[in-house]
């Protein structure tokens, strides 16, 4: 009896696991294909894991041993992930020298080393940057022209455009302006605001009275060449425009500092050499590239009526209708006063050919 | 024999010289500051900008002067016509420049007649006490922008409505300067009316 109890007792234990286990494994599977594709790391995405766990969470210096300098090593991965860099793995671009710690000898590969890109897909995402047109035109700007000697063509992997950044991070490669962690398409920030906010910020990080300390993006390492920082303020600096605050405030600094024949040109002019007050104040105005991405209203009256939105501009938010009705007004006075003139002068030439007809 | 009229005081000739100048700038200033285009430009931009600036508060400054002047003594009634038959006065005045200019553009000589015609009494009237005014007001607020105007009006920027109104005036600035210089050198002798505003005399202007 006893040892039928004890069998029974055996079988329900039995039972009991099997069900648990069955149970176990179908949550799992459901949880499993729950889950969403993504979250299924590709063998890059894991090699990546491995840098978030250093360069995620709490804050982290990292002093170097030989300087004593300190860097702040954090990526801000939420910014990352809303960049245009976000499925790009850390792999593609630290290439070497960054599977062990501390990181040494590393290398890092440049902009131009992967833009544009070959493959089909990318080179279509490429092509209206037209990035050949963009080392041509920086080559010719202050940036370039400047820091020549900081260039080094013979580096296979470099950082920015053939640059090679040295530890006392000289030079300007495109990340200085174009963070590759961070940076979005003008696309892709859509709003002039923050297409204003996010380019002013790039030439206002140097360029201002007091610039936060301008740091070499890669290797956040002070840099002290910049020669132009604004005194004793951008506003003053720019004291020959009028109104000079509302056209810091309207305006990207590449708006009147760059050529205005492409949306991203990077040919940069040097100090009072810009374009010219009528690149902006005509109808086909310079600005409307800040305002590409919002739409023109031609139902007010008003050309680029997405300028007006946030800004009168003189010449560039015209009313056609009152233009119009100028031109007719105008037009038609001096065209009136001049047939009249005409008429008067017939007239005057009848009345003395009828008094010269009379005094014979 | 009736009196001859006196001159045109010197303040009033040396304020309108001053006000042509002034407005002729204007004009011009105003014209390349609307319609300029890096491909074509009359002036540079920045001078004109400046000269606009300089030039309309100059002419307000002048304009306050000389609305104190004519209220101080009186002048300001030569601009005022009488109501009574008004209509019928600006009419045939109309019809007199239309018909036949040269018949009828004798400068009144004469003290008793008024000095200006009904025409134009009522187009100084206008020009002196609307037209003027409200273009320096508001040529003045879009100057001293945005302390003036409001931050948004119908969802656009605020200064649309004052920068509409102050072309919307240039325009009519700029078509009675047209009129007033071709009313000018109408008649017998071209050069009698200026003459008038020059030396204060009526002279002759019969050929």
């Amino acid at each position: 009896m006893a040892a039928d109890n004890r069998n029974v007792c055996r079988r329900v234990r039995r039972r009991r696991l099997v069900n648990i286990t069955l149970l176990a494994l179908s949550a799992l599977g459901l949880l499993a294909a729950a889950l969403p594709a993504a979250a299924v790391l590709t063998p890059a995405q894991r090699e990546s894991v491995h840098c978030l766990g250093c360069h995620t969470g709490n804050a982290k210096h990292f002093t170097n041993p030989e300087t004593g300098a300190k860097k702040d090593v954090l990526v801000d991965i939420h910014s990352k992930r809303d960049s245009d860099h976000a499925k790009v793995p850390c792999q593609d671009c630290h290439v070497e020298g960054f599977n062990g710690f501390p990181h040494e000898d590393v290398k890092i590969k440049g902009c131009m080393d992967c833009h544009p890109r070959q493959d089909a897909a990318g080179a279509k995402e490429d092509a209206p940057f037209n990035f050949p047109r963009i080392e041509r035109e920086f080559r010719t700007s202050v940036h370039f022209t400047e820091l020549k000697d900081k260039f080094n063509k013979d580096e296979d992997f470099i950082t920015g455009i053939h640059f090679t950044i040295t530890k006392t991070g000289d030079g300007f490669p495109c990340s200085q302006c174009h963070h590759p962690h961070y940076m979005k398409t003008a696309a892709e920030l859509g709003a002039p605001g923050s297409i204003l906010e996010t380019h002013n910020k790039w030439c206002t990080s140097c360029h201002a009275a007091e610039p936060e300390q301008p740091v070499n993006t890669i290797l956040g390492v002070a840099w002290s060449d910049v020669t132009d920082p604004a005194e004793p303020s951008l506003v003053a600096e720019h004291a020959s425009l009028p109104h000079a605050a509302q056209h810091l405030q309207s305006a990207r600094c590449v708006d009147c500092h760059s050529g205005t024949e492409h949306a991203n040109s990077h040919e940069l002019f040097l100090g009072s050499n810009t374009p010219g007050c009528e690149s902006c104040h005509t109808r086909d105005s310079a600005l409307s590239e800040l305002y590409r991405y919002v739409k023109n209203d031609p139902a007010g009256g008003f050309t680029n009526s997405a300028i007006l939105k946030d800004s009168y501009i003189m010449g560039a938010t015209r009313y056609l209708l009152l233009d119009i009705l100028g031109y007719v007004l105008l037009g038609g006075a001096l065209l009136a006063a001049a047939s009249y003139s005409f008429l008067r002068l017939i007239r005057r030439r009848r009345r003395h050919g009828d008094r010269g007809s009379k005094d014979e | 024999m009736s009196e001859p009229r006196p001159e045109v005081p010197a303040y009033v000739r040396l304020w309108h010289a001053l006000t042509a100048l002034l407005f002729i700038s204007l004009v011009i200033s105003g014209f390349v500051l609307h319609y300029s285009s890096p491909e074509f430009t009359l002036l540079d931009y920045g001078l004109a900008t400046d000269l606009h600036d300089i030039s309309g508060i100059a002419l307000a400054v002048l304009y306050i002067l000389y609305l104190i002047y004519i209220v101080g003594t009186g002048y300001w009634r030569e601009y005022v016509p009488l109501l009574s038959g008004l209509g019928k006065r600006l009419l045939e005045q109309i019809r007199i420049y239309i018909a036949d200019m040269d018949q009828n553009d004798t400068i009144a000589a004469d003290k008793e007649k008024p000095r200006f015609n009904a025409l134009q009494q009522l187009t100084y009237l206008i020009v002196i006490f609307g037209l003027l005014p409200l273009l320096i007001v508001t040529g003045l607020i879009y100057l001293y922008y945005p302390d003036y105007t409001p931050a948004r009006v119908l969802d656009l920027a605020g200064l649309w409505p004052v920068a509409l109104a102050h072309y919307a005036l240039g325009i009519l600035g700029t078509l009675y300067l047209i009129t007033h210089v071709y009313m000018a050198v109408s008649g017998r002798k071209a050069s009698a009316r200026f003459k008038l505003m020059v030396t204060g005399r009526a002279g002759s202007d019969k050929k």
